[in-house]
């Protein structure tokens, strides 16, 4: 029983997914945090998609692949900036203008431009084929993405919630969000191989939806979010190997699971506790329930 | 190094990129030891003078010298606290009283804002000053509208910047908080604060403000509240916009006395005044009782 259970990490190709899923997973759920702030979770999603048209022309022209995703991914946060900027249009029209833009002309090229890429390897992800050079780029970008939130969570939850405050103790806003937005390219850049540019959109939105349905402190959130994050990675790519399916797949599954446990047991947002428990709790929630149905 | 507390604008002006201009030919001058209203219409100018004070907007014409110095700078040297409006604050945010409290103590931290033992002195403090000790491990949306603001209220006071700068501070608060929040002004100012308020609350205005600046574009009149706080300043300010009600004198007495008594309201306690009306120089006779 016990070698099946350890079978999968015997092999080498396991060994790397594990890792490296437990390590992108962990520094998506740490931006999923900021992004849930602001309601910002669709700008992930936007830069996922905007970095295929980097990854094709960076094969074209023999760039490594990080380098040109990592390019577009910047590029695309800056035309989204200066679009809301400039225009008055609504920033959700912005959002999803630009990364469709961006998605398309990725397509486009690699029509055009058929190279041994594919296609499929950017959208769903190949976890399976992470080599050691890979490993090595996506510890530097974890790692380094890490230690500069690290540090800087606090000014950045500060910004995130009140600019002028931010401002009033001398803290350089425009200097956080730009550096804010490079980690966050770069991390949707690492995260392209373990899980693929379309779930990486739950990596950097579920786990800090989840963990804010657990509690109000931001600092809890953070350590929640990140060891579910890391978790659900792990244990995800371990399952992948039995279940034969796909990593990405069974990564946002588990993390649905715990999303949709939180959402109905949490101790202080829960769905049920609100319903059954004691009944000042259930003034709380009761009252805009029955405005609903008188409206 | 010991500043003298002042703000200084001068000639300002701001065009926003779609060609609107917000406001033109700004020039007023505060010093230590004041609390300043800064009253006018939505739209009228407030809030962007209130940006360029934060240095949020740049300039199109005329400099801001805050103590002396530019705003980035003075920003740097914790010159200036800020109160926001309450509509602007996200209160579903996952942060506690104590920790929106702690914010005002960042520009006395480290790198790493780790709050020193002095730091949680003043928070403490504060936060008693304001009444809302018991209420530091809650999460800010938990609070009714007047703790709201004390909250704020106390995140400035831990600052400890000499320039306050507040932003409509008594819309949506009970009255035992506006009592809370005038008295604490005045007890700033008397310690050498200088604190810029921006209101709708007419009728408070000349309770609490030793100075005053009607904007419109434009400052309209500035000046010590005595002489600049009349009917015909805020009429010129408000144009129609106000909800005015006169009551003449034939109305009020059997005599040959044309003083009429004329309520000038925005939205909350109205503005009264006695005397002939349209005049410039009808007094103040009393702040009504409030709508409510």
């Amino acid at each position: 029983m016990l070698d099946i259970l350890l079978e999968p990490l015997q092999y080498q190709y396991m060994q790397n997914a594990i890792f490296s899923a437990g390590l992108v997973g962990a520094v998506c759920a740490l931006l999923s945090c900021f992004l849930m702030l602001k309601g910002w979770s669709l700008i992930g999603d936007a830069l996922s998609h905007s970095v295929v048209p980097g990854v094709a022309v960076a094969y074209a022209i023999g760039l490594p692949y990080s380098l040109g995703a990592f390019i577009a991914g910047f590029l695309a946060s800056l035309s989204i900036a200066a679009l809301r900027y400039l225009s008055y249009l609504k920033e959700d029209a912005i959002i999803g203008f630009i990364f469709t833009t961006f998605f398309a002309s990725g397509l486009l090229i690699i029509s055009l431009n058929p190279t041994a890429i594919n296609i499929e390897a950017i959208i769903f992800g190949n976890i399976l084929s992470v080599t050691a050079s890979d490993i090595i780029q996506i510890v530097i970008i974890c790692v380094v993405s890490f230690i500069a939130l690290l540090f800087l969570w606090k000014d950045l939850l500060l910004v995130f919630f009140d600019e002028n405050q931010a401002v009033s103790v001398g803290i350089s806003i425009v200097k956080l969000k730009v550096i804010f937005f490079t980690i966050l390219s770069a991390c949707t850049v690492a995260s392209l191989q373990t899980v693929g540019a379309i779930l990486v959109i739950a990596l950097v939105i579920t786990p800090g939806a989840t963990a804010y349905l657990l509690t109000d402190r931001f600092e809890k959130v953070l350590v929640i979010a990140v060891s579910m994050g890391g978790f659900t990675s792990i244990a995800g790519t371990y399952l992948s190997y039995f279940l034969d399916g796909a990593t990405g797949g069974v990564i946002v599954v588990l993390q649905t699971s715990l999303f949709v446990a939180a959402f109905l047991f949490s101790p202080k947002y829960g769905i049920f506790n609100d319903v059954f428990s004691k009944p000042k709790a259930n003034k709380k929630i009761l009252n805009p329930l029955t405005t609903e149905k008188e409206a | 190094m010991k500043l003298t507390t002042s703000i200084d604008v001068s000639s300002v002006g701001v065009t926003y990129n779609n060609g609107v201009q917000a406001i033109t030919n700004v020039n007023f001058s505060l010093a230590a030891g004041t609390i300043c209203g800064l009253v006018g219409i939505n739209g009228g100018g407030k809030s962007t003078l209130f940006k360029c004070l934060m240095g949020l907007i740049k300039l199109s014409e005329g400099e801001i010298s805050i103590s002396g110095f530019p705003v980035n700078q003075a920003l740097k040297k914790n010159q200036i606290a800020y109160v926001p409006q309450s509509e602007d604050i996200d209160w579903n945010f996952p942060i506690l009283v104590k920790d929106v409290v702690l914010q005002g103590r960042y520009s006395h931290m480290g790198f790493l804002r780790k709050a020193s033992k002095l730091d949680n002195q003043v928070i403490e403090q504060a936060m008693t000053k304001m009444g809302i000790i018991d209420l530091k491990n809650r999460q800010i949306g938990e609070l009714s509208g007047g703790q709201k603001k004390r909250v704020f209220l106390a995140r400035a006071i831990a600052q400890q910047s000499k320039i306050i700068l507040l932003d409509e501070p008594f819309t949506g608060v009970d009255f035992t908080t506006e009592e809370v929040i005038i008295n604490l002004l005045r007890e700033l100012r008397d310690s050498g604060h200088l604190i810029l308020v921006s209101t709708h609350n007419l009728g408070v205005v000349p309770d609490y403000c030793n100075e005053v600046i009607f904007i419109n574009r434009t400052v309209i009149a500035a000046g010590e509240t005595k002489q600049t706080f009349t009917q015909y300043n805020l009429e010129k300010t408000f144009g129609g916009v106000l909800k005015q009600v006169g009551i003449l004198g034939q109305t009020l007495h059997d005599d040959d006395d044309d003083r009429a008594v004329t309520i000038i309201s925005d939205h909350e306690k109205p503005a009264v005044f006695y005397g002939a009306r349209e005049s410039t120089d009808s007094i103040i006779i009393s702040q009504s009782s409030s709508q409510q």
